[in-house]
């Protein structure tokens, strides 16, 4: 996650919340997929700007309940006392059962189940942890605390075999649900444990009650968390960050929302920011080249050396005309990969051609150890140069 | 005996004692989760074409295994769509 740069974060976040938003507007249509007209519709919207409402104002009044909570039940009362004709949560579908049936999963043990199952369960577990942490980072930054990511990635693994035995389905980290109940004010354990508890209550023995729920109710709530999820502050940073965060930003959010693939969507976020960065950096190679009395010509290298920035490096030097002696000081710079050490060997090697001399200066032990032939070349003097008589180019 | 204090007190510290739980917030707020969950497990269950039952007992198990043993007290877990998504394709072509 420490490779996750804040773009792709806010893009991934701003997508999220576009999700959830639009999963709600399904709640506007009709089962052929028009939208509702007429009375249907004006119930429907009465009661969705309804609970929205009391999110939204209750907790200036009062905190007594959670307003998510008040508004449920007032909008639950408004419909069910006042007999009004409106979606609940029995219309789409029963939730009546049993304690989840324990069972060991009904598949051929073989290499060709394997074979199948295998590229779902580990797209399946890349998912599910790319949006678990993430989720664990949104609430860590809203509730100032820390959580800890390998616990949770361990317990969202177990979780996951364990819901298989129980006749469940694959999960992860709901972000809505969680930045519910984050808003509410809860942090413990306690919480999410009688959330769970409650869940099978509800199936158990209250769907009834539970299946008269409005589902106006529930999507006024969702609609709050999409509005509270989004980042709104980041459309201000658009003209104060630079243009390839605010790209990165803007893709991560669009493949999130358009193509609903979380792990797509990050992994392009990081490639492109890791390029624009190895871009940047490359372009920051630079040398300052001199004369010394006895000489002897200096290149003064600046900013990192590394496989984005060899070909600007390689073009500083011309063996052809150089003098006898040249001394390649890499005081203010840092060789960093391997590709960076054949560079240096390959400089060597073309003024070694032309007979020439190069020592290379200020260089760090293990990238010394690297070098073939690195005592030969090698200037260990640590002592700075004397004076500089001529500057040839800067 | 030495094997199982080490175990007790691992389990014992999954509840931060030092932590100050307002437990009326606490449980209102995870019966506003449970009423909240379970739209969303039904439809993601849906999306890939199970039974609702599917995802109703994902939210509970994973629920409760996560909220006991997670990384981030508050969490919620359950079926969420990214992961139906990804699983549609697999239980069209060999689910129930």
């Amino acid at each position: 996650m420490r490779l996750v740069p804040q773009p792709v974060i806010l893009g991934f976040v701003n997508g999220l919340a576009i999700i959830i938003f639009m999963s709600q507007m399904v709640q506007f249509k009709d089962d052929q997929g028009n939208w509702l007209t007429d009375s249907t519709l004006y119930i429907l919207l009465g009661l969705v700007l309804l609970t929205m409402l009391i999110i939204w104002g209750l907790p200036k009044i009062t905190k007594i309940i959670p307003s998510s909570l008040a508004a449920i039940l007032v909008v639950f009362a408004i419909v069910f006392f006042g007999g009004i004709d409106t979606q609940t949560v029995g219309d789409m579908a029963s939730i009546k059962g049993g304690f989840p049936p324990f069972n060991i999963p009904d598949i051929a043990f073989t290499f060709e189940t394997l074979a199948l199952i295998f590229p779902y369960a580990a797209i399946v577990a890349g998912v599910g942890l790319i949006e678990s942490l993430l989720t664990l980072n949104i609430i860590d930054e809203i509730t100032e605390t820390r959580g800890s990511g390998n616990r949770e990635s361990v317990a969202q693994g177990l979780a996951n075999i364990t819901s298989g035995f129980f006749s469940g389905m694959g999960g992860c980290a709901m972000i809505g649900q969680s930045l519910i109940n984050i808003s509410n004010g809860a942090r413990a354990r306690l919480s999410g444990i009688v959330a769970a508890v409650m869940l099978l209550v509800f199936i158990m023995f209250g769907a009834n009650l539970i299946e008269q729920v409005p589902m106006a109710a529930l999507t006024g709530l969702m609609i709050m968390v999409s509005i509270g999820t989004f980042e709104w502050a980041s459309l201000r940073t658009f003209k104060r960050m630079p243009q390839s965060d605010i790209i990165v930003m803007v893709l991560v959010t669009v493949i999130t929302a358009v193509l609903h693939n979380l792990a797509l969507a990050v992994l392009i976020g990081v490639i492109i920011a890791a390029l624009v960065f190895a871009w940047d950096n490359a372009k920051r190679i630079r040398a300052r080249k001199m004369m010394d009395e006895d000489g002897a010509k200096h290149y003064q290298i600046y900013g990192p050396l590394f496989f984005g920035s060899i070909a600007a490096f390689n073009e500083k030097f011309d063996p052809q005309n150089d003098p006898e002696l040249v001394i390649i000081d890499f005081e203010e710079s840092r060789v960093v990969d391997m590709s960076a050490i054949e560079a240096l060997n390959k400089v060597t090697e073309r003024y070694r051609k032309q007979g020439k001399t190069v020592r290379l200066r200020h260089l760090s032990p293990d990238c010394q150890k690297l070098l073939h032939n690195a005592d030969k070349i090698i200037d260990v003097n640590i002592e700075k140069d004397p004076s500089y008589k001529v500057m040839v180019d800067v | 005996m030495f094997f199982n204090l080490i175990q007790m007190k691992k389990i014992l510290n999954l509840f931060d004692t030092s932590q100050k739980v307002d437990y009326k917030t606490e449980v209102l707020s995870g019966l506003t989760v449970a009423m909240a969950l379970v739209p969303e497990a039904v439809a993601f269950a849906m999306i890939a074409g199970l039974s609702p039952l599917t995802g109703l007992y994902a939210a509970f198990v994973m629920g409760l295994v996560t909220s006991i043993f997670g990384g981030r007290p508050g969490m919620i877990s359950g079926a969420t769509g990214a992961i139906a998504v990804v699983l549609v394709a697999l239980a069209v072509s060999h689910g129930p």
